[in-house]
């Protein structure tokens, strides 16, 4: 909490897709359904990709020069875990 | 080791797969893309600032909750998206994946960076970063065997 609390300080009061990544840690993301992952997580970070990329030639220029590459890494992994458990749900290693 | 962690963390036998709605990406295209989402990490986690250090629960290897660092939590759940796959697929070609995460790499210019959590620049010969460093290493050198040998076993599904 502390570390999060620091960062949202030093990053003047912004967190990037701080519910996706709560839900990340409760493992919220595990357990939904793969179109509600499709459907309300991923827009989610596709929307700051989205934003990410268009200061591609420039970092410095995203956000006051804060988290460009933290941010970019953080959207990324949330991108590459809501599509693991698309691909691969969570109870479907139960199976046999 | 690895194992462990694999049983840990994609085992849920209270979970119930939702049969009515279907996700609009293909299987193919979102397992495709979530490699890729992982290979960009271990390229540019170098240039991270801050670590998000998020907390990581796992019930055996790691004994409860654990602040990792992105690159770790990045290769455990490169790990975990690997176990899924065929015997076949991961001995073809997640081995070769793998084994092209310089991870270790990643892990030393981060040393040589700073520590995430004070900011301050840390001498590479720090005695428990080196710990990380070295524990970070068997990880990596586990992952693969492991991987396969999960494989071999057919405790997965076929696609």
């Amino acid at each position: 909490v502390a570390r999060k609390a620091r960062k949202y300080r030093e990053q003047g009061g912004r967190l990037a897709l701080p519910a996706l990544e709560l839900a990340y840690l409760f493992s919220a993301i595990a357990h939904a359904p793969g179109a509600v992952i499709t459907s309300k997580m991923l827009p989610v970070v596709d929307t700051l990709l989205e934003k990410l990329r268009n200061h591609d030639q420039n970092p410095s220029t995203y956000e006051m020069g804060n988290g460009y590459w933290d941010d970019y890494c953080l959207a990324r992994f949330l991108e590459g875990v809501c599509l693991r458990f698309v691909a691969y749900p969570v109870s479907s290693c139960t199976e046999s | 080791m690895i194992t462990d962690v694999l049983i840990a963390t994609v085992q849920d036998p209270d979970a119930v797969v939702d049969t009515k709605t279907k996700a609009s990406i293909s299987k193919a295209e979102a397992e495709t893309r979530a490699v890729a989402a992982f290979e960009f990490i271990f390229a540019n986690g170098p240039k991270i600032e801050f670590d998000h250090h998020l907390i990581y629960y796992a019930r055996k290897f790691i004994t409860g909750f654990k602040l990792l660092s992105l690159p770790q939590l990045t290769l455990l759940e490169t790990t975990n998206l690997v176990a899924f796959r065929p015997a076949w697929a991961i001995l073809r070609k997640d081995v070769s994946i793998l084994s092209s995460f310089s991870l270790i790499s990643i892990w030393k210019s981060d040393l040589l960076v700073r520590r995430a959590d004070t900011a301050w620049k840390v001498p590479f010969t720090c005695g428990h970063m080196r710990k990380s460093l070295y524990r970070l290493q068997c990880m990596s050198y586990s992952i693969r065997p492991c991987s396969a040998v999960d494989a071999l076993n057919k405790k997965l599904p076929r696609l």
